[in-house]
């Protein structure tokens, strides 16, 4: 059995890298971490054109989608479609999430309740300007002293 | 919840705008002054500036056009595999004025080019033509102008090696405005597509073929995509910059004054403004040069841009 460690990386398709760029980094908070295909070595090796952002210890690959993808209707704002992306914040920045949505015009679904014996306090569900589908929710067993953030690790 | 990220403000001018007014000449490469002057006179309606020569362009004919902006046609033999690539300077005139210039062009056997333009603002103009040394004119019909003659330069295109070096010198130290990109987004693709399967023509330069990173069997091994392209706007101009479909030969990493050149003018005063944020920046310049009596503008800066295209900044 493979001893993996985490969930390193995902790379995700969008339509448009810009507006993706800003809703994920002006909107969630994600630092912009690097690019490709802006250099002629990229673009001759056949690089694909992304760019990585870093959600708290997270690395998203925003990656042009070189067609445009069927997506789900515009108003359903909860599902899988393929994949789901769950962030997890403090239950005390929840309210503040949601603020930061209805401020920015993003539709969101919830909070949604969940089950009081598991994991998961309460989440919203909603969309990146793409269409894939993303959660936010806070955990019923988060210790509140512990402020850490974990360390990012490259994959480059 | 917000922190404002680096990469993104680099969109959006992050210095001091120095009041770049626009572009002020440009200095192209012709095996032959003379020739290349009665080219652009006599068949676009440009007007030569007699009398008038711009420091540091060696041997060459001044044109001028009607908005005071300059064209040294300098005496260089012109770079190489010119036709392949993006690079071209684009003058605005009046639909009448356009429309004269073409006919002229059609009855001397002069080859005009249509393509799909990937710029939206730039649709209706899709008019291009070589001069004699092969260096490619656009020409802009301008529904605001009338009158005879070419107006201005419009825009002028380059190329980069790394674009994002060029946005962080362009947006980042000399704060212009990204006007449009390029290569951004799913419909540049699929744009790309079409243009692999000879259903659309575009700009040469403006679409690429590279291998892919990996094929799968059976696969095809090539791939086409959109060229990378940044706009930015200085004063009432645009520069293009695409992304190099090849490598070429830089000039020596020491030499800072030379031709094919853009011109940005400046705001009286602003040249030290500049000058410091340069050498913050560490990019070296030379200058601020005073000019001798009798040149169209007093002082300049003159410096390679990170795709190692020559620049000069103007100032009377």
């Amino acid at each position: 059995m493979a001893a993996l460690e985490s969930l390193n990386h995902t790379a995700i398709c969008v339509h448009d890298l810009i507006e993706s760029t800003k809703f994920y980094c002006d909107l969630l908070g994600a630092v912009p971490n690097s690019r490709s295909l802006f250099q002629i070595e990229q673009a001759r090796a056949g690089v694909v054109i992304f760019q990585s952002v870093i959600l708290e210890d997270y690395l998203l690959a925003l990656t042009v989608a070189p067609d445009f993808m069927p997506m789900p209707p515009e108003d359903q704002l909860r599902g899988a479609h393929g994949f789901r992306h769950g962030f997890v914040v403090p239950k005390k920045r929840f309210d503040e999430v949601q603020e930061s949505l209805r401020r920015h015009g993003v539709r969101f679904e919830g909070p949604v309740d969940h089950p009081d014996k598991g994991p998961f306090g309460q989440s919203i569900y909603f969309k990146d300007p793409s269409g894939n589908f993303l959660e936010i929710l806070w955990r019923r067993d988060e210790n509140p002293e512990d402020n850490r953030r974990r360390r990012y690790v490259a994959v480059e | 919840m917000s922190p404002s990220s680096e990469a993104l403000a680099l969109l959006t001018p992050t210095r001091q705008a120095y009041a770049l007014a626009g572009i002020g000449h440009v200095a192209i490469h012709t095996a032959d002054p003379a020739r290349a002057r009665d080219f652009y006179c006599g068949l676009l309606g440009f007007a030569e500036a007699r009398g008038k020569l711009l420091p540091h362009c060696g041997e060459h004919r001044l044109l001028e056009t009607r908005s005071g902006q300059l064209v040294a046609l300098c005496r260089a033999v012109p770079g190489p595999g010119l036709a392949k690539t993006a690079i071209h300077t684009a003058y605005r005139l009046s639909g009448p004025a356009r429309a004269a210039s073409l006919e002229k062009l059609r009855r001397r056997g002069t080859e005009i080019f249509t393509y799909k333009e990937d710029r939206p603002e730039e649709a209706p103009q899709n008019c291009y033509i070589h001069d004699p040394d092969g260096n490619r004119i656009q020409l802009v019909a301008d529904p605001t102008l009338s009158g005879e003659g070419v107006a201005g330069i419009d825009h002028a295109a380059i190329q980069a090696i790394d674009l994002e070096w060029a946005e962080k010198f362009y947006v980042g130290t000399l704060g212009l405005d990204v006007a449009h990109v390029v290569g951004w987004r799913t419909e540049d693709y699929v744009r790309a597509e079409a243009w692999a399967a000879g259903k659309e023509q575009y700009l040469p330069g403006a679409m690429r073929l590279d291998k892919r990173y990996f094929a799968f069997p059976g696969q095809p091994t090539h791939r086409p995509r959109p060229n990378i392209q940044l706009y930015v706007r200085a004063g009432a101009e645009t520069i293009a910059i695409y992304l190099e479909i090849e490598h070429r030969q830089e000039p020596p990493e020491e030499q800072l004054i030379g031709t094919p050149r853009i011109a940005l003018r400046l705001a009286r005063g602003r040249l030290e403004d500049v000058a410091a944020e340069l050498a913050k920046e560490k990019r070296p310049f030379a200058g601020p040069v005073t000019h001798a009596a009798g040149s169209p503008f007093g002082r300049s800066l003159y410096l390679k841009d990170p795709g190692a295209n020559f620049l000069e900044i103007c100032s009377d």
